[in-house]
C-alpha cells in the first residue's frame, strides 16, 4: 500500500474530515461516472457512491484497506452497483426482431425524438445483422454481456468484439454527428 | 501506458466500460490513463460515439461540490427515521441544560476545537441564537444542528421541522440550512423553513434565498414561496400566508378569512388544540389582528366578535355556537 494512503486512512479514522473530504473530492466524479456505466441512471450512481462514503464516514476508526484507496473505492463501488443489478425488479425487455424493419417501428420511441436523427438510425441499420443486433440489445434493452451471450447462444468474447466493432463502425459513419 | 497491473487500455476495453462490463480494476485502470490529455481526447471520441447513438438519454455530469454539501448533511443529520430515537438516546447521558420541552446538548466531538452543537424541541417552540447572532425560532418538533461557532467560509446549520429564520449579514460567510429534500442559500434575509423527509417548504419575508437541490435551484424573494419534493421540479408561488408563521412572529393578521383557517393557524402556533361543537362555526368570517396575543385571549376575542362560547379543558379549547351558514 502506499505510503501516502497509510497516512490518510490513519487520519481518517481519527475523523479528520479535512482529509476525508480531500479523498471525497478527487474519488467522486470518477466513482460515479463508473457506477454510471453499470446502472445507467446517474441518480442511482450518486447514491450508490454517496452511501459508500457515509459509510466509510460511520465505521472509519475500523478501516482496512488492503491495497490502495482508489482500488478499495472502486471495488467497493462496484460491489454495490452488482448487488443493485441483481435486486432491480426486472423490466420488460423488448423482444428483439431479427428483421430490418426493428429501427423503422416505433418500438423505442423514446429514444429518437427528432427526425434529425434519422441518420444515428440510418447508420446503425447498416451495421452487419449480428452486430447490429447485440449492439441494440446492449444500448437499448441495456442487457449484459453475459445475459447477450446466453440470449443469442453465443460467447461472452464474441459480444464484446460485435460491440468494439459496432463503435468502430459507428464512429466512422457518425463523424459529422459527433463533431 | 501500463499500471501496475498490467492491464492494457485498448479500444476494447474502453467498450466494455461504456457499456458496464468493466472489473474494477480495469476501470481503475482506465481512469488513470485517462490522465493524458491524449488518451481522453480518444476516449472522448468513441464515448460520444456511444452517447450519440441513444439522444434522449443526455450526457451526464456530477457535480462533486454540491454533492459534497448532500454528503455533509446525510452525515451530521442520521436520517429522520433514527434521528429522534437517536438524540433521545444520547440526550439521557448528555444533557447540557434541560428545561420542559426543549433539549440541548453536544453531538460529534470531532478532533477539531469544535464541536457540534444540537437542539431539539418537543412541546414547545425554542429561540435559538446561532454564534453569529441569528436567530431561528424553532417551532414544536423540530431540531437544528451547527458547528460551535460556524466556520471561517461559511454558516451552516442542519434542519429538520420548521423553523423562522432571521439571518444576520455576512457576505464573506454565506447562511446555508441543509434539509433532507433541499438547501436554503442566504446572505442576510428573513424566511421561514418547513422539511420533512420528502418535502421542503421556504417562504420568504425580507431579502432573497437561494433554494437548490442537487437537481434544480430557484432564487426566491420577499414575497415569494417555493416547495419541493424529492425530485421533482421546485414550484414557486408568489403569495404568502403570513399567518403561517404566527408561532415565530406572533402577529395575525385575517382578512374575511374562514374561522377554519383562522382555527388552523392558530393550532399551528400554539400547543392547543381547538374543537368545534358544530361545523357551521368554521364558516364564519374573521377580519382581526393580533400581536403577541396568548392563544385564550385571540379566542376570547373571536368568542366576543362572532357570539361564540369559548371553554378550556387542560390544553383543548372548545368552541360552541350557532355558527354562520357556508358561503362560497
Amino acid at each position: 500500500m502506499l505510503h501516502a494512503d497509510v497516512e490518510i486512512i490513519k487520519a481518517i479514522g481519527k475523523g479528520n474530515s479535512v482529509v476525508f473530504k480531500q479523498v471525497f473530492i478527487s474519488h467522486y466524479e470518477s466513482l460515479c461516472r463508473y457506477a454510471y456505466t453499470i446502472l445507467k441512471n446517474a441518480e442511482e450512481a450518486e447514491d450508490v457512491v454517496q452511501s459508500m462514503f457515509v459509510k466509510i464516514w460511520e465505521k472509519r476508526e475500523g478501516l482496512e484497506v488492503k491495497h490502495t484507496i482508489r482500488s478499495y473505492l472502486f471495488k467497493a463501488v462496484y460491489h454495490q452497483c452488482i448487488n443493485m443489478l441483481e435486486h432491480r425488479t426486472v423490466k420488460l425487455k423488448h423482444q428483439v426482431h431479427l428483421t430490418h424493419e426493428l429501427l423503422a417501428e416505433t418500438q423505442r420511441p423514446e429514444t429518437f425524438q427528432d427526425e434529425l436523427e434519422e441518420n444515428i438510425i440510418a447508420a446503425i441499420k447498416t451495421l452487419p445483422d449480428q452486430c447490429r443486433i447485440i449492439f441494440m440489445m446492449s444500448r437499448y434493452d441495456e442487457l449484459r454481456y453475459a445475459e447477450i451471450a446466453s440470449h443469442l447462444n453465443i460467447s461472452v468474447n464474441t459480444v464484446e468484439n460485435q460491440i468494439s466493432k459496432a463503435l468502430k463502425i459507428l464512429r466512422v459513419k457518425l463523424k459529422d454527428v459527433i463533431e | 501506458m501500463k499500471n501496475k497491473n498490467d492491464i492494457v487500455v485498448d479500444d476494447e476495453l474502453i467498450a466494455r466500460y461504456l457499456c458496464g462490463e468493466a472489473q474494477p480494476e480495469e476501470a481503475e485502470a482506465l481512469t488513470d490513463w485517462l490522465e493524458e490529455p491524449f488518451n481522453l481526447a480518444h476516449f472522448e471520441k468513441i464515448q460520444a460515439t456511444w452517447d450519440v447513438t441513444f439522444p434522449s438519454k443526455g450526457k451526464v455530469s456530477f457535480d462533486k461540490d454540491s454533492a459534497w454539501d448532500a454528503l455533509q448533511h446525510n452525515i451530521h443529520s442520521p436520517s429522520e427515521r433514527s434521528s429522534f430515537s437517536l438524540w433521545f438516546k444520547i440526550a439521557a447521558t448528555l444533557i447540557i441544560g434541560l428545561s420542559a420541552g426543549f433539549l440541548g446538548y453536544r453531538l460529534f466531538q470531532t478532533d477539531s476545537a469544535h464541536s457540534q452543537i444540537s437542539v431539539a424541541t418537543l412541546k414547545n417552540t425554542e429561540t435559538v441564537t446561532l454564534p453569529d447572532n441569528s436567530t431561528v425560532v424553532v417551532n414544536r418538533n423540530s431540531a437544528i444542528s451547527y458547528l460551535e461557532g460556524f466556520g471561517n467560509d461559511s454558516r451552516e446549520v442542519d434542519f429538520s421541522g420548521e423553523g423562522f429564520f432571521s439571518v444576520k449579514g455576512d457576505e464573506s460567510r454565506p447562511f446555508i440550512v441543509h434539509t433532507p429534500v433541499g438547501h436554503v442559500r442566504v446572505v442576510g434575509t428573513v424566511f421561514n423553513v418547513s422539511s420533512t423527509r420528502s418535502g421542503l417548504e421556504v417562504n420568504v419575508q425580507e431579502g432573497k434565498v437561494l433554494v437548490y437541490t442537487l437537481t434544480d435551484s430557484t432564487y426566491l424573494e420577499a414575497g415569494q414561496s417555493a416547495s419541493l419534493g424529492a425530485g421533482k421540479p421546485i414550484n414557486i408561488v408568489d403569495s404568502i400566508d403570513a399567518n403561517q408563521w404566527g408561532y415565530a412572529t406572533r402577529k395575525f393578521d385575517f382578512q374575511d378569512v374562514p374561522l377554519a383557517n383562522v382555527f388552523e393557524s392558530i393550532e399551528k402556533a400554539y400547543p392547543y388544540t381547538i374543537e368545534v361543537a358544530n361545523k357551521d362555526i368554521k364558516n364564519c368570517r374573521l377580519t382581526a389582528s393580533f400581536d403577541h396575543v396568548s392563544a385564550r385571549e385571540m379566542l376570547n376575542l373571536i368568542g366576543e366578535t362572532l357570539d361564540l362560547t369559548i371553554q378550556e379543558n387542560d390544553s383543548t379549547f372548545r368552541v360552541e355556537g350557532k355558527g354562520c351558514p357556508w358561503v362560497q
